[in-house]
C-alpha cells in the first residue's frame, strides 16, 4: 500500500497533465509551453520537453495557489512576483534592479544626470529643426510619492534620490521643455489617493492620472493656447470603492474617482500603423491612433510613452488634438517612420524615470527606416 | 536531469521502476545501464562521448593491468592514470590554466570553448580507484563490460556520487534484488532527501543568493552572517539531500551505496568534520593520495607535505578557481593546528562545546570562501561580518532577508542537522515499533506530497555539486 501510494503521488500529476499545452496563464501573464517538437534548432528538444512538463503537469495551478496561500497567511509573503507588500496593505511593484530608486543606493551622479539632460536637449533641438516641439514628461514611481508605506526592511539612504537628481538636471536645461507631476501628486495626496493603494501595484489612481494629465496639458498649452484641457465638467465623475482580493487571501479596499468622458470626439484606429507599414513590436500591443472628428485644425501629437500613458491618459489627451498617435517607448526606433506619416506638431516623450534614461538619442531615429 | 526536477520525479522515476520491477532479473542490469546513460545524456547527449571514452579506457586498462610483467604494469597503470587526469584537466582546468598563464605572462591565449560534463570529477575518481585497486591486488579486473559500465554510469551516483569502490559495488550486481523492505526503506530515504533539497536547501539557497548578489560592501554585518549561515545550510542539505536520494533509489533497486554524511555539523574539530562530510571523497584522497605518498609513516615533516598536497588537490577538485584552492588550504591549516595542539586528545565537557563552536566557525568561514565569486569578495564578506569593513549604501535590513518564512526554514534546517535518534533514544524505539512504522509511512507520504507541491511551484533548481 505504501509503495502504491508513493507511486500514485508521482504518477497522478502526469496522468492529469495538459498534453496539448499552450494555454494562457493570466496569473503568470504568459502562454504556457505547448507540446514540444522532437527537435529544435537541429538538436533534440530537451528544453522544450522540460518546459512543457513544468508548465502543464496536473495540479500545478492548485499547487502554486496552495503554496501562495500558505506563504501569505502564515508568513506574510505576497504571492506575486515583483510586488512588495508594504504597510497597511499597500502594494508596490518594482524589479530588484529598481529598488535602488527608493533606497537611494548607487545614486546617479550629477554628471550622469547632466548627460541624460544634455541628450534630451539635443533631441529637442533636432525636433525643432524639423519644426516639431518636443516635450519630456517624467513620471514618478509610487514609492517616490508614497514612501511612507514601504516596508521598514527597505532602508533609505539619505534624502536625495535618482529622481531628484534627474529632475534637477532636466529643469536646468533651458532649451528642454520638461514636466513632472511629482509635486502635484505629492501635494494632493492629502486629499485623495493619487496612486492606487493596492488595486494597481504600479500605477497612479484615476485621480492621480487626471492631475498628471492636467499638469502636462497646461505645460503644452503655454505654447499652444488653442488646446482645450478637459475640465471636471467634461466628465461624469463618481467615487467608487475598489476591492482587491487575491486567490491566496490578500484583501484590501480603497476609494478612487471614476472619470467617464461625457463626449468622446475621437475614434481610434489600432490598425493605423499597420496600414502605413510601420512595424511595431511592443509586447503589450499598446500602440494606438486617434482621430478627432470635431476639430481637424488642432495640432497633431505623437506620444512615445509607457503604461502610465496608454492605460490612463491617452483617450483624454486625444480630445485636445486633431490626430494623436501613441507608440510604446520600446518602439521608439520607429519614431521617424511615424513622423513621416503623421507629420506631428508635437512629440511628447512620457515615461518613468528609469525608462527615460533608456531612450536618449531619439534624434538618431528621426529619419524614416526600412 | 536533476533528481528534484519535474522530468525525473514524474516521468523518469516511475517509468524506470515500473520496467525495472517488471523485467526479469537477468535483464535488469541492461535496463539500468540504458536508463543511466539516458539520464546522463539528458540535456546534452554529447557528454556521453566523454563518459564512454572514460569507461572504455578504464575497462581496457583494468583488463590488461595484471597481464603484463611488473614493469609494464607500472607503465600501463601510469598511462591510465595520466589519461584520467588529462581528461579531467582538459575538460575542467584547461581554461583556468590558460587564464592564469595569460595573467602571469601577459600573453593573450584564447580560451577554449569547453563545456564541462556534469559529474566528470566523480566518475573520473571512480575510474582511478578501480585501476588502483586492481594494481594493488585489492580486486580483480572486471571482464564484463556491462558491469563496469554500470559501475561508472549508474544514474543515482553519476552526477554527485557517492564515490563507491568497485569492490563494494561489483558484489551487488549479481545479488541485487528488489525486496519490499528494501523498497520501503528506499522510498523513506528518497523522500527525506527530496525534502532536504526542495524545502531546506532551495529556500536557504534563495536566501544566500539574495545576500551574495548584492556586493559585500552594501550588506550589513548581520546580513553577511545570515548569508553565510544560509549557504552553510544550503550546501549541506543540497548535497546530503542528493546523497539520500541516491542511496534511497539504490535501496529501491536492491543496491547499497556508501554513506556520505554523518551529521557533519555536530563535529568537534575539523578532523572530525572531515570524517563526517563527503566521506567517500575524504576516503578516496586518503586511500589513493595520502597513504601512497606515505601518510604519517615517514615523519611529521613529510606528513605535513602529504596533507598539504591532499588539501590542495581537494580544493582544486571542487573547482577551477583560486577561492576553492584557498578553501582547501584553509582546511589544511586547521587540520594541522589540531594535529599539533590536540595530538589525538579527545575534548570533554565545556572544552568540547567550545571546540564544537570553534569548528563550526571555521567551517562557516570556509564556506564563505567556497561560495564567493572570488577571493577578494570572500575576504570582503568576512571583513563585513567581523566589522573590519564598514558597509555603505545598505539597502535592506537583515529582516528583509530573514523574513518569517526564511527564519522558520532556517530554524528547521538547524534542527535537522542534529542526530535526534542518537540524542533521544526514544525516537529510535518509537519508529521501530509497529505504530512507528505506520507513523513513518504517513510522514513519508506527507513529505512526498509536500515535495511534489514544492517541485511544481519551484523555480530554483540546480544542485550545487553538479559543478564538480
Amino acid at each position: 500500500m505504501f509503495i502504491i501510494a508513493f507511486f500514485s503521488i508521482l504518477v497522478i500529476p502526469i496522468l492529469h497533465a495538459d498534453y496539448k499545452g499552450g494555454a494562457k496563464s493570466d496569473e503568470e501573464n504568459r502562454y504556457l509551453a505547448s507540446w514540444p517538437t522532437l527537435f529544435s534548432d537541429g538538436q533534440l528538444n530537451f528544453k522544450g520537453f522540460e518546459d512543457w512538463i513544468s508548465d502543464n503537469i496536473g495540479g500545478r495551478h492548485r499547487a502554486q495557489s496552495l503554496i501562495k496561500t500558505i506563504d501569505y497567511k502564515i508568513f506574510g509573503i505576497y504571492g506575486q512576483s515583483l510586488t512588495i507588500l508594504g504597510k497597511k496593505q499597500w502594494l508596490y511593484m518594482a524589479t530588484p534592479d529598481e529598488y535602488h530608486e527608493y533606497q537611494n543606493t548607487n545614486l546617479l551622479t550629477r554628471d550622469e544626470a547632466d548627460y541624460y539632460a544634455q541628450e534630451y536637449e539635443k533631441d529637442a533641438k533636432a525636433f525643432k529643426d524639423m519644426g516639431i516641439d518636443f516635450y519630456l514628461c517624467m513620471w514618478p514611481r509610487k514609492f517616490t510619492v508614497y514612501p511612507e508605506y514601504m516596508p521598514d526592511t527597505f532602508i533609505r539612504n539619505g534624502d536625495t534620490s535618482d529622481f531628484d537628481v534627474l529632475e534637477d538636471a532636466f529643469n536646468n536645461r533651458k532649451s528642454l521643455e520638461f514636466y513632472t507631476p511629482r509635486h502635484i501628486l505629492s501635494k494632493k495626496k492629502t486629499e485623495r489617493l493619487t496612486f492606487s493603494k493596492s488595486k494597481d501595484a504600479n500605477h497612479w489612481s484615476n485621480y492621480g492620472a487626471y492631475l498628471a494629465y492636467t499638469g502636462m496639458m497646461e505645460k503644452i498649452s503655454e505654447k499652444y493656447p488653442q488646446l482645450q484641457i478637459l475640465q471636471p465638467e467634461d466628465f461624469d465623475i463618481t467615487e467608487q470603492d475598489f476591492y482587491t482580493t487575491t486567490a491566496f487571501g490578500f484583501e484590501s479596499s480603497e476609494k478612487d474617482l471614476v472619470y467617464n468622458l461625457k463626449h468622446d470626439s475621437t475614434h481610434s484606429d489600432k490598425d493605423y500603423f499597420e496600414k502605413h507599414e510601420i512595424q511595431l513590436k511592443d509586447t503589450w500591443h499598446s500602440w494606438n491612433y486617434y482621430c478627432n472628428d470635431d476639430n481637424s485644425s488642432l495640432p497633431k501629437v505623437l506620444i512615445i510613452g509607457d503604461s502610465y500613458v496608454w492605460e490612463f491618459l491617452l483617450q483624454d489627451i486625444s480630445q485636445s488634438f486633431s490626430e494623436t498617435a501613441f507608440i510604446h517607448i520600446s518602439d521608439y526606433p520607429q519614431t521617424g517612420n511615424v513622423i513621416q506619416v503623421l507629420h506631428p506638431d508635437i512629440v511628447i516623450c512620457a515615461a518613468l524615470g528609469d525608462n527615460i534614461e533608456g531612450i536618449t538619442s531619439i534624434r538618431d531615429y528621426l529619419s524614416p527606416t526600412e | 536531469m536533476a533528481f528534484s526536477g519535474n522530468v525525473f520525479i514524474f516521468m523518469f522515476l516511475p517509468i524506470f521502476f515500473i520496467l525495472y520491477a517488471a523485467l526479469p532479473k537477468i535483464a535488469r542490469k541492461g535496463w539500468l545501464l540504458l536508463a543511466s546513460l539516458f539520464f546522463y545524456a539528458w540535456g546534452n547527449p554529447s557528454v556521453l562521448y566523454v563518459l564512454s571514452v572514460s569507461i572504455i579506457i578504464n575497462y581496457t586498462g583494468g583488463l590488461f593491468l595484471k597481464r603484463f610483467n611488473e614493469r609494464n604494469a607500472h607503465f600501463l597503470f601510469a598511462i591510465c592514470i595520466i589519461f584520467n587526469v588529462s581528461l579531467l584537466f582538459c575538460l575542467k582546468y584547461l581554461n583556468f590554466t590558460i587564464s592564469n598563464f595569460n595573467f602571469i605572462t601577459g600573453q593573450n591565449l584564447v580560451l577554449m570553448n569547453i563545456i564541462q560534463p556534469i559529474g566528470i570529477s566523480f566518475y573520473t575518481f571512480k575510474g582511478i580507484s578501480y585501476l588502483a585497486d586492481i594494481y594493488n591486488d585489492k580486486i580483480r579486473a572486471e571482464k564484463n563490460l556491462l558491469n563496469f559500465a554500470l559501475y561508472m554510469s549508474i544514474f543515482p551516483e553519476v552526477m554527485e556520487g557517492p564515490i563507491d569502490r568497485y569492490g563494494d559495488i561489483s558484489k551487488q550486481f549479481s545479488n541485487a534484488s528488489i525486496t519490499v523492505d528494501g523498497f520501503v526503506k528506499g522510498i523513506e530515504r528518497f523522500s527525506i532527501g527530496l525534502t532536504k533539497k526542495v524545502l531546506l536547501s532551495d529556500t536557504m539557497g534563495v536566501l544566500a543568493d539574495s545576500v551574495y548578489s548584492i556586493g559585500y560592501s552594501q550588506n550589513g554585518s548581520a546580513t553577511a552572517w545570515v548569508g553565510a549561515i544560509a549557504y552553510m545550510l544550503q550546501i549541506y542539505f543540497d548535497f546530503s539531500g542528493y546523497t539520500d536520494m541516491a542511496i534511497g533509489i539504490g535501496n529501491m533497486m536492491g543496491y547499497h551505496f556508501t554513506e556520505n554524511f554523518d551529521y557533519p555539523y555536530t563535529a568537534v574539530g575539523i578532523t572530525d568534520f572531515w570524517r563526517k562530510w563527503h566521506m567517500s571523497l575524504t576516503k578516496w584522497f586518503r586511500d589513493y593520495i595520502y597513504i601512497p605518498m606515505g601518510g604519517n609513516r615517514k615523519g611529521f615533516g613529510r606528513q605535513v607535505i602529504n596533507m598539504f598536497v591532499v588539501w590542495l588537490l581537494t580544493g582544486f577538485w571542487h573547482g577551477a578557481s583560486w577561492n576553492f584552492v584557498f578553501w582547501g588550504l584553509w582546511n589544511f591549516i586547521f587540520l594541522l593546528i589540531e594535529k599539533i595542539l590536540l595530538k589525538k586528545k579527545k575534548p570533554h565537557g565545556f572544552f568540547k562545546i567550545m571546540m564544537w563552536a570553534g569548528t563550526m566557525l571555521v567551517v562557516l568561514l570556509g564556506w564563505v570562501f567556497f561560495r564567493a565569486d572570488n577571493l577578494p569578495n570572500a575576504f570582503g564578506t568576512i571583513g563585513v561580518m567581523f566589522g573590519f569593513i564598514h558597509p555603505s549604501n545598505v539597502g535592506f535590513s537583515v529582516f528583509w532577508y530573514l523574513n518569517r518564512k526564511n527564519l522558520f526554514i532556517m530554524i528547521l534546517a538547524i534542527l535537522t542537522c542534529i542526530p535526534w535518534k542518537q540524542i533521544v533514544p526514544q525516537f529510535k524505539y518509537l519508529f521501530e515499533s509497529i505504530t512507528g512504522h505506520v507513523l513513518k509511512a504517513v510522514l513519508c507520504l506527507g513529505l512526498m506530497c509536500l515535495n511534489v507541491l514544492l517541485v511544481m511551484n519551484s523555480t530554483y533548481q540546480s544542485f550545487i555539486y553538479f559543478k564538480f
